[in-house]
């Protein structure tokens, strides 16, 4: 880089301004780079961190799947309908344990629809990543939307 | 020179510019690395196949914790460096900026400057170092001037003599083994310097 040339001694050497070692310049493509390099590194970081929510949501759904297939050989049917605040069906018997009732309320942005048809259930919910991406558990089979 | 109270933090701009990007740069590499270290475990059990559910919601909720515990730590670690960087290069940034306004100073001829350095300042030895040098300086500009004084004197002396025709041979010789003594003072006090002729 060059210098600046400023100041001049009384034996009239020339007295360069400058500074040496690593340029400010240098330093700051270095730094351009890292921040390029880092924000590539956060979108496919947050990807991941959705893929997550998603992987928690399809989890606490397939529980629920397991926990429902128990209650159906337990009373030979599916609940009828089931309030989600208390995890109890329309006979107030407990359907998802206090736990699993829990991880639901904490683990997934919302529990969308439980219908019932003669044979099967669909219960639908919304997982916490950006999208709110809906899963549909149906028979102990998982369906996630855009998959 | 007047010690004055620094109460601006950012003195030498390029100086400490470079080395709070030199900070930042090596603290967003650190983290970087910090991160891939810490995260990538999980991210890996994540997109690996061959792991079950259970498996990949374990890594996921490890994952989601340690994404709400670490970046508020790291943002306020990197926050508090990159404020400390300008405490730390003003340390150092303060004494080269008073030692290259003293070296300014001398190279303009004015050699009456003392470097003195505040409390905790960095380049102590340095500026003990330049303080030796001004010293040096003054005592050897004063001795060729008490000298330089002197042969004016006998200067004088020589051309009131000549002009009063009073001019002997001892008289003579005496104001020559003055001039020798003062041209053996400058000669010792020349010899502590060596430059190439």
């Amino acid at each position: 880089m060059r210098r600046r040339i400023k100041d001049k001694s009384i034996s009239g050497i020339r007295i360069g301004r400058g500074c040496s070692g690593l340029t400010i310049t240098e330093l700051a493509i270095a730094l351009v780079v890292l921040v390029v390099l880092i924000t590539i590194s956060i979108h496919i970081y947050t990807n991941y961190i959705s893929k997550a929510r998603v992987t928690v949501a399809n989890s606490v759904l397939d529980n629920a799947g397991k926990t429902l297939l128990s209650y159906q050989m337990d009373k030979g049917r599916y609940p009828a309908s089931i309030d989600f605040t208390s995890c109890v069906d329309d006979q107030r018997l407990m359907v998802f344990a206090p736990g699993l009732c829990d991880q639901m309320k904490e683990e997934l942005y919302s529990i969308e629809s439980y219908s019932l048809s003669d044979t099967s259930y669909v219960l639908t919910v919304r997982a916490r990543d950006n999208k709110h991406t809906l899963l549909t558990l149906t028979e102990g089979k998982i369906t996630i939307q855009g998959r | 020179m007047n010690i004055q109270k620094r109460r601006i933090y950012y003195i030498e701009k390029k100086f400490q510019t470079k080395y709070i990007l030199l900070t930042i740069f090596l603290l967003l590499t650190y983290t970087f690395a910090f991160i891939i270290i810490i995260f990538s475990p999980y991210i890996l059990t994540l997109s690996l196949d061959f792991y079950s559910l259970s498996e990949k919601a374990e890594a996921a909720r490890t994952l989601l914790l340690l994404h709400s515990k670490v970046w508020p730590g790291i943002g306020g670690i990197i926050l508090l460096f990159g404020a400390l960087s300008i405490f730390i290069t003003h340390k150092i940034a303060g004494p080269l900026y008073r030692l290259k306004k003293s070296l300014s100073m001398i190279v303009e001829g004015n050699l009456d400057v003392k470097v003195k350095l505040r409390k905790g300042d960095d380049l102590k030895d340095l500026a003990e170092h330049f303080n030796m040098l001004a010293e040096e300086l003054r005592t050897f500009v004063n001795t060729v001037r008490v000298d330089y004084d002197l042969l004016s004197e006998y200067i004088l002396e020589l051309e009131r003599e000549i002009d009063a025709k009073m001019l002997t041979e001892e008289s003579g010789r005496a104001l020559i083994h003055k001039v020798e003594a003062n041209r053996k003072n400058i000669e010792a006090v020349l010899e502590k310097f060596k430059i190439q002729r």
